[in-house]
């Protein structure tokens, strides 16, 4: 894989947070490791889908991109810059390339402020926007994403979900970013209205060709905007392929259970459930850290650290990081 | 009562739904809601948040309340549990009959017997209802004594026993522990444990898995599925979730701005829906293995305190015309296991 | 299936669309006068009637207080000993007069002049200063904000009262080391108030969108966070306006406030006190305006407190 394609690359990318005793002589207590080890790479108009369920690190990591938090190891480079080593102009460079949509459309919009200054914000602090041209650029943004243009000088507390959605949508957008992080940003809403904004999120990458970090807990809309697809389950990502490869022939034990936890709508009555729960990311399990709730789990799977590879028979870029991933 | 066959074709407002299909005959349904209107006085106006919701629930049953937000699908059910704040809110008219007993006009007193033993009710946290500062133990047992008439060592046993029934491994363990100690699909387990600790015969359960990972929300359901079975206890499942519905229910009622719109058995809805708003609802969901534009509804759902002069989905919907906007159309039957609530069926 | 009760069969096509049209309008319209956030706001402070009285009340108190002179029927330290220690009603001195004969309405409308201004600015100043305090300490809660917050921590284990009079007693009496003193007493509770207000909000998705937009702290403690810990200030400062407007009376009472003759509630409340068998009024007067004022800071407090609410609201 050549890096210079690639818009965004991760390169072992990992977090953990202390856990302090309290009192006025904190001490580190534990250590909750949120991502550990995460390598990964999005091309220019390209959508990577990061699926997992709570806790599993894919927050964690779309924050770490954004650089809202700093990780505790790790490369993140940005059109071959790393991330990390941004001052303070070079951070503004970052803050128009790459844009995060939210996943709480209640909370990620101040209350205070009309939507057009929320809207207006990024620009202001760009510094290129300013009397008419700020507006007209809100205005064309409000009509980008769907909204009444009229509708500039109301509160958020008199939109819809949906509404505010499309709000932070176009705030990710005002400064024309090449790469957006997209954050559970239809997991608030209603099912009437998440088929709306997923195909906004479809129409806006074609006109103007963007790539999103897309992170979900939810299979079914990874599908519709990923071309490609990583599965993390506590920190680790254990399975990465094409969108089609994953969905159809997924290789990981834990990306089948998913998958079949997803679909089970469609086969009613008894099937194999996955068992148990994700154990705490304090206390993380040896060698494979699925192997807990693993059907396939032996000896080999809780002494070694599977690491994350192309099976040989597949198809190239598909990599699953199991001792005994399932056949195709 | 609800004891006449609705003839099909025939307006059956104020009256009870028909039967799923291959129920026997005319028991008594165990729930009966008729004509429901539940309104919120507020500054912008009265919020009919229910405004006319009939459905039945027969004993062993499971009936799917399917509904986006401000459909009235909780508002319903926190009428029936007698727990809609007054005020604002007010039940306008309509009847509750659980087991043929009216449950509006209750007292506080006779509601709270009736929340405790006959029905219970689960909700999407567990957190919320479950007592942070209190062990599992001492939440259980306060509930087993207050509604079942036994002593304080066989309330451990019971609750005991019941956690074993929710598949806790090692209950005896877990009667010690505080709710925060739990994971979110222990808490609901626990839930699930002390609501069946009371032998309710109906089992509110409002959206029990939404907060739940895919994983845990297919282990909470099948038990539900399990227990149903087992203490023969219908459930009344609100979800917006047609994944859930499909799992567990024999019966939906889709629900829309206060009103019920559609009811029938889950494989009719699903296979066959006949309502404008169903059938959106339905294709609107994304799926695995589909890719492409979603068939998105346009639009929002209405504002309560502005509601449409005829079909509360009119202005949504794609087969509407102009005769949608002067009545709401009635819910009628229209075949042996489905209602429809849409000017199409009344001349059809 | 021909039912004759479906009425649309009956109904002009247009009849539907006529319908449908005023829907549309009554829509538009609700969605025009969207409730604005201050309406929503006024609204709501209309219907608290305690609270309305109590912002009516304040207002006919600082009206009076500003126009002193116009308003006040005597001179406040003109004294006619022939009328010392008349009571109510007395004719030309509704409130009656003092032990040195001077007309007590006058000197309660001038008196306001010095208890007001003594109770309120230190409110203000202290808000003032709490803000800045709380918004870095809530803001920046490792370091600096542990660092303020135990500061304060010391000063909240002192009893309030004790600590300003120590203050005042070190300082000297007079008005402005009384300000002083309330001022220190009042930051750590104040600022309590802001720093829990802002850690809640440095919480929220919003702050970290404005990071992303690449706004720099300053900017977000400005622009995002003090919008939103305002209410909760302005609630809390209301309420201790009336606790003050009693402590700093209490102050002048005790001597270390404001020296006589000058007309202030606390003095007047204590100079009644060596004639209080004989003549009561003469500090009742100045105590039960005291009482007012505090009590209509209070629920105008409390009913700002339920305004701002937008849970209380709906």
């Amino acid at each position: 894989m050549s890096g210079d394609t690639s818009l965004l690359e991760v390169r072992d990318l990992a977090k953990s947070f202390p856990i302090r005793t309290g009192g006025v002589f904190s001490r580190e207590a534990a250590r909750l490791t949120a991502v550990d080890g995460v390598s990964f790479s999005i091309r220019a108009g390209e959508t990577l889908g990061l699926v997992g369920e709570s806790g599993c690190g894919k927050s964690t990591t779309g924050k770490m991109v954004m650089r809202l938090i700093d990780p505790t190891s790790g490369i993140i480079r940005y059109q071959g810059q790393d991330i990390q080593t941004l001052k303070y102009q070079e951070l503004r460079w970052l803050r128009q390339e790459v844009q995060m949509v939210f996943q709480d459309p209640y909370s990620s919009l101040n209350p205070r402020r009309t939507i057009a200054e929320i809207i207006a914000y990024p620009l202001e602090i760009s510094g290129k926007y300013r009397g008419k041209t700020l507006r007209d650029r809100v205005l064309e943004l409000l009509e980008q994403v769907g909204m009444d243009p009229n509708h500039a000088n109301r509160y958020p507390h008199q939109f819809s979900g949906g509404q505010r959605q499309r709000i932070g949508i176009a705030r990710a957008l005002a400064l024309s970013p090449k790469l957006i992080v997209l954050d559970e940003p239809v997991s608030a809403l209603d099912l009437s209205i998440q088929a709306q904004i997923i195909n906004l999120l479809q129409d806006l990458q074609r006109d103007l060709g963007l790539a999103y970090l897309f992170i979900s807990h939810d299979l079914n809309v990874v599908e519709y905007l990923s071309d490609r697809v990583a599965v993390m389950y506590l920190g680790k990502i254990v399975e990465l392929a094409n969108s089609d490869d994953l969905f159809q022939q997924p290789q990981h034990p834990y990306t089948r259970d998913l998958l079949s936890a997803a679909l089970s709508e469609r086969v009613r009555g008894e099937q194999a459930l996955l068992q148990g729960e994700i154990p705490s990311p304090i206390r993380i399990p040896s060698g494979c850290r699925f192997r807990t709730r693993c059907r396939k789990a032996v000896g080999q799977c809780t002494a070694e650290i599977p690491a994350l590879g192309e099976t040989s028979e597949t198809a190239p870029g598909h990599r699953v990081a199991c001792h005994f991933p399932e056949d195709a | 009562m609800a004891a006449i066959h609705a003839r099909e074709g025939t307006p059956i407002e104020g009256d009870g739904l028909s039967r799923p299909a291959g129920a026997t005959a005319p028991s008594r349904p165990l729930l009966q809601i008729e004509d429901l209107r539940t309104y919120f006085d507020t500054d912008r106006g009265i919020i009919k948040a229910v405004d006319g919701v009939s459905y039945e629930i027969n004993p062993g049953e499971v009936l799917a309340v399917v509904g986006e937000s401000g459909s009235g699908k909780s508002v319903t059910a926190m009428s029936i549990m007698g727990l809609v704040q007054s005020p604002p809110g007010r039940i306008a008219s309509g009847a509750i009959r659980l087991a043929g007993e009216d449950l509006i006009g209750k007292s506080e007193r006779e509601m709270l017997a009736i929340r405790g033993s006959r029905i219970a009710m689960i909700f999407q946290d567990p957190m919320t209802s479950l007592d942070p500062v209190f062990t599992i133990e001492s939440q259980m047992a306060e509930a087993i004594l207050q509604h079942r008439d036994v002593g304080g060592a066989e309330a451990r046993d019971i609750a005991i026993e019941m956690l074993a029934r929710v598949h806790i491994p090692d209950p005896a363990r877990r009667l010690g522990a505080y709710p925060f100690e739990l994971s979110g699909g222990l808490r609901q387990r626990v839930m699930i444990a002390m609501q069946l600790a009371l032998r309710p015969s109906l089992l509110i359960a409002d959206e029990p898995t939404t907060a739940l990972d895919v994983t845990v929300q297919a282990q909470i359901l099948s038990l539900l599925k399990e227990v149903q079975a087992e203490f023969n206890m219908a459930i009344l499942l609100i979800t917006h979730d047609f994944g859930v519905v499909q799992r567990i229910a024999d019966r939906v009622a889709v629900m829309y701005a206060g009103r019920v719109m559609e009811t029938a058995s889950v494989r009719s809805i699903v296979e066959t829906p006949r309502h404008p708003y169903t059938r959106a609802l339905l294709s609107s969901r994304p799926r695995i293995g589909e890719r492409g534009r979603l068939r998105a509804i346009p639009g929002t759902p209405p504002n309560l305190a502005n509601p449409l002069p005829g079909c509360p989905f009119a202005n949504r919907c794609a087969e509407v015309d102009d005769s949608c906007w002067i009545d709401v159309p009635r819910l009628r039957a229209v075949g042996p296991d489905r209602q429809v609530r849409c000017i199409r069926e009344d001349s059809a | 299936m021909a039912e004759t009760t479906v009425t649309a069969s009956q109904s002009e096509p247009s009849n539907g669309l006529v319908r449908r049209r005023e829907w549309e309008a009554r829509e538009a319209q609700a969605v025009r006068q969207a409730e604005s956030s201050l309406r929503l706001f006024w609204i709501a402070l209309q219907r608290d009637k305690l609270a309305m009285a109590s912002a009516l009340f304040l207002t006919v108190v600082v009206i009076m207080t500003i126009f002193a002179p116009v308003v006040a029927p005597y001179d406040p330290y003109e004294a006619d000993p022939a009328l010392r220690l008349q009571g109510f009603g007395t004719e030309g001195h509704i409130l009656g007069l003092d032990g040195q004969g001077r007309d007590i309405l006058s000197r309660l409308i001038y008196g306001a002049r010095v208890s007001l201004p003594i109770a309120l600015a230190p409110v203000i100043v202290a808000t003032a200063i709490s803000l800045l305090l709380g918004l870095i300490a809530g803001f920046y809660r490792r370091g600096i904000g542990e660092f303020i917050m135990r500061v304060l921590d010391v000063f909240y284990a002192f009893p309030t009262v004790m600590l300003a009079i120590a203050i005042a007693g070190i300082l000297g009496p007079g008005m402005p080391n009384v300000m002083l003193s309330i001022i220190v007493v009042l930051i750590p509770f104040i600022t309590r108030v802001v720093y829990t207000a802002t850690m809640t909000i440095a919480e929220e998705e919003f702050i970290q969108a404005a990071r992303a937009c690449g706004a720099s702290d300053l900017r977000i403690i400005l622009h995002d966070v003090l919008p939103n810990v305002l209410s909760p200030v302005i609630v809390y400062g209301t309420t201790t306006m009336g606790l003050q407007t009693v402590f700093a009376a209490g102050l002048s009472f005790l001597g270390l406030g404001v020296q006589p003759p000058i007309a202030d509630w606390g003095i007047m409340t204590a100079e009644g006190r060596s004639v209080l068998g004989i003549a009561p009024h003469v500090s009742a007067v100045p105590g039960v305006m005291l009482l007012l004022v505090a009590l209509a800071f209070n629920l105008l407090g409390d009913g700002l407190r339920d305004a701002l609410d937008p849970r209380l609201r709906q």
